[in-house]
């Protein structure tokens, strides 16, 4: 059997931002745009040298400490679970920016060189002249941008609860993305026990197993590709899955993560979670009973199932606000303290 | 458009409930199931006789009593503005209300009365040496519920149950679980008695408001029983009870097939609501192939790929699982609340 390709993700071209707000946006599909951030300084520094890069953002570095990876030259820059999946591959640890930076720039020279990820770091916290001559004008100027630094690293197939516009300093990269729906095909590792806070896929890309796990040519018939210069950006949309190879030894990215649902929102992990708690060992006619009952009240297949009811005598399903929010939180936490004889 | 006589057995041994009944999971008359109890024989003979019997077993209890105006006609539901009830509830010594009982007992117009779910453990411990079931293990408790013309609306329980006649006649609707999609469900959370109800009058329904209820009186069943019947009301089927005589005595037998420690899925429903229901359309979409991946569709378990130990929540769950999840959700729905304020 050959092995599905993924497709292209599509291309922008100078994309302003009510192109991105009205038509890249809305599609809820993957973007690459071309160029978006080509005439950042910061790009600029990162297309001298990985030196410029490092000596670019020094200049801005306040001094603070990020969230560090270390992996063993072993792990050839692969992030993931020990063999036994009893424990990580790698150690993160909190380190100093410029520290990393130096130790980036020794890295870029070694042949087999340890793998150094430092991810996620709030410019506000750490380099917060960044945004004064860096901005992505595609997005509300108060999203805070994050700092990514590696040398060549592979990160491993995983989702984020938010949006997500990655946009790249330094270093070229290459993402490969999978629809939410593929989740069934990609094999999920453990839920809460995971690299990053958030579950990720067992399955190598550069290697997949089929025989181990076949659904995986499915996932990879839906998957979108995109390879990354200095200066362009990814728009990957909320739970979409995305696995990203970085393709040179001094890499520099900024992401910005937002969120459209409104804070008083419960958190959908937890409910998934409260669910398997609750609903997921019963019997499968038991089981197939709740399916119904969470078609109808909470994924709304039936259309609005309180229509039938005046609107101030929904209740908890009327329109969510902080108030009957924080009305049902009380309600669930009166519930789950009850005893459990 | 008329209900679906209900399956009717006679004779029924506890190999043949446990091994032909209940597999089938649909409701079920026993004919005369219980025809040789004391308490039928005292119902038989007159409403005096029943209260005589009963009193006598009774060791001072208070039971949860309805009280209805008689203009209710005996139907107990939401006020009409629907910001509270048509009846009152107290706790009310059971030898005062078996005394106001016989003394409305021949009244056209009485006021409405119904002592609900007094587990006779508490209240009559004697009954159960002299009424055996015989069908369930001993550990299930027997309820007493008596009335006089009551109809109690259409709604269901999370758990499964058979229900005796002991004095006086009582008519069962039945609906599937899955009509749940045209019985218009009430508000969730503010209920007459704890489980949502369907708001469609069975005797006089408003077709032009809820027409899908056509729908679901062509998937109704009907059962009229006298003293000495039962019948088995599956887990989560929908049931609207009509009492037809002056005096009525019900013993009725709830069980759980699911450990307590599992919680309950109207809770993981609650939160699902919270956290899913209002989330754009497309992103619940989303959660909705999630909760099918993870509670829902799975022909195989969700973490088949992993090795055991490393499924985590995913694993056959235990009470010390369970505890655990518990109190991570509870802690979670702290930090929001906590947050929102």
């Amino acid at each position: 059997m050959s092995t599905p390709e993924p497709s292209a993700v599509r291309e922008w071209r100078d994309v302003s931002a009510s192109t991105f707000r009205d038509q890249i946006f809305p599609a809820n599909q993957p973007a690459l745009i071309r160029g978006a951030v080509r005439l950042w300084p910061a790009v600029a520094a990162g297309r001298e040298s990985p030196a410029a890069m490092a000596n670019y953002l020094r200049g801005l570095d306040i001094g603070a400490s990020a969230d560090t990876m270390h992996g063993d030259a072993s792990i050839g820059g692969r992030f993931f679970y020990n063999d036994q999946l009893s424990g990580l591959n790698f150690e993160r640890r909190s380190e100093r920016i410029t520290a990393s930076l130096d130790r980036l720039l020794e890295l870029a020279e070694m042949p087999a060189a340890p793998s150094l990820y430092v991810g996620a770091a709030a410019m506000p916290a750490t380099l917060p002249g960044f945004a004064r001559d860096n901005t992505l004008d595609l997005l509300d100027p108060s999203l805070i941008a994050r700092l990514w630094l590696s040398n060549r690293i592979t990160v491993q197939t995983h989702y984020d609860l938010s949006h997500n516009i990655m946009c790249v300093v330094a270093g070229r990269r290459t993402a490969t993305l999978f629809p939410p729906e593929q989740i069934a095909n990609l094999y999920v590792g453990p839920l809460e026990f995971t690299l990053a806070g958030q579950p990720i896929s067992m399955v190598r890309l550069d290697q997949p197993d089929h025989e181990r796990f076949p659904r995986f040519r499915t996932a990879l018939a839906a998957a979108q590709f995109a390879d990354l210069e200095p200066g362009d950006a990814l728009f990957i949309p909320y739970m979409w899955w995305h696995h990203v190879e970085v393709r040179d030894a001094f890499s520099a990215m900024v992401n910005y993560w937002w969120d459209d649902t409104p804070p008083w929102n419960g958190s959908p992990f937890e409910a998934l979670f409260h669910s398997i708690m609750s609903v997921h060992s019963l019997p499968p006619h038991k089981r197939a009973i709740w399916q119904k009952v969470f078609e109808h009240h909470v994924f709304e297949a039936n259309g609005d199932p309180v229509a039938h009811l005046p609107p101030q005598r929904r209740g908890i399903q009327g329109k969510l606000d902080p108030r009957v929010s924080g009305h049902i939180r009380a309600w669930l936490m009166k519930a789950l303290s009850r005893p459990q004889r | 458009m008329q209900p679906l006589p209900m399956r009717e057995w006679r004779d029924v041994t506890p190999a043949v409930f446990s091994e032909q009944i209940l597999p089938l999971n649909q409701p079920a008359v026993l004919r005369g199931l219980v025809g040789d109890w004391p308490a039928v024989r005292a119902g038989l003979e007159s409403p005096r006789a029943i209260v005589d019997y009963l009193t006598r077993l009774d060791i001072g209890s208070s039971a949860s009593t309805a009280h209805g105006d008689p203009k209710i006609g005996g139907r107990f539901f939401y006020d009409d503005a629907m910001t509270g009830f048509n009846f009152e509830r107290r706790k009310i010594p059971l030898v005062e209300s078996l005394r106001d009982l016989l003394q409305i007992v021949d009244d056209v117009q009485p006021p409405s009365i119904y002592i609900q779910a007094l587990p006779v453990e508490e209240s009559m411990p004697d009954f159960s040496r002299e009424n055996v079931l015989g069908l369930l293990p001993d550990s299930i408790g027997a309820r007493v519920w008596v009335g006089n013309r009551v109809t109690v609306q259409t709604h269901y329980d999370l758990t499964s149950n058979i229900a005796c006649v002991v004095a006086g006649r009582r008519r069962f609707t039945l609906f599937p679980p899955e009509q749940v999609v045209n019985l218009y469900v009430g508000p969730l959370e503010f209920t007459l008695a704890g489980t949502p109800i369907s708001m469609v009058r069975l005797d006089a329904p408003d077709f032009e408001r809820y027409p899908l209820f056509r729908d679901a009186l062509t998937h109704a069943q009907v059962a009229e029983l006298e003293p000495g019947d039962a019948i088995f009301i599956p887990y989560m089927w929908w049931h609207h009870v009509e009492t037809l005589a002056g005096f009525n005595v019900l013993v009725n037998y709830w069980w759980a097939e699911t450990p307590r420690w599992m919680g309950s899925p109207f809770e993981a429903l609650v939160h699902a609501m919270l956290a899913v229901r209002s989330l754009p359309p497309h992103h619940r979409e989303i959660w909705r192939t999630w909760f099918d991946h993870y509670i829902f569709n799975t022909p195989e378990n969700s973490a088949a790929h992993l090795p055991p130990h490393s499924r985590g929540v995913q694993s056959v769950p235990t009470a010390e699982t369970a505890a655990r999840m518990r109190g991570y959700l509870l802690a979670e729905l702290s930090r929001a609340d906590r947050n929102s304020r």
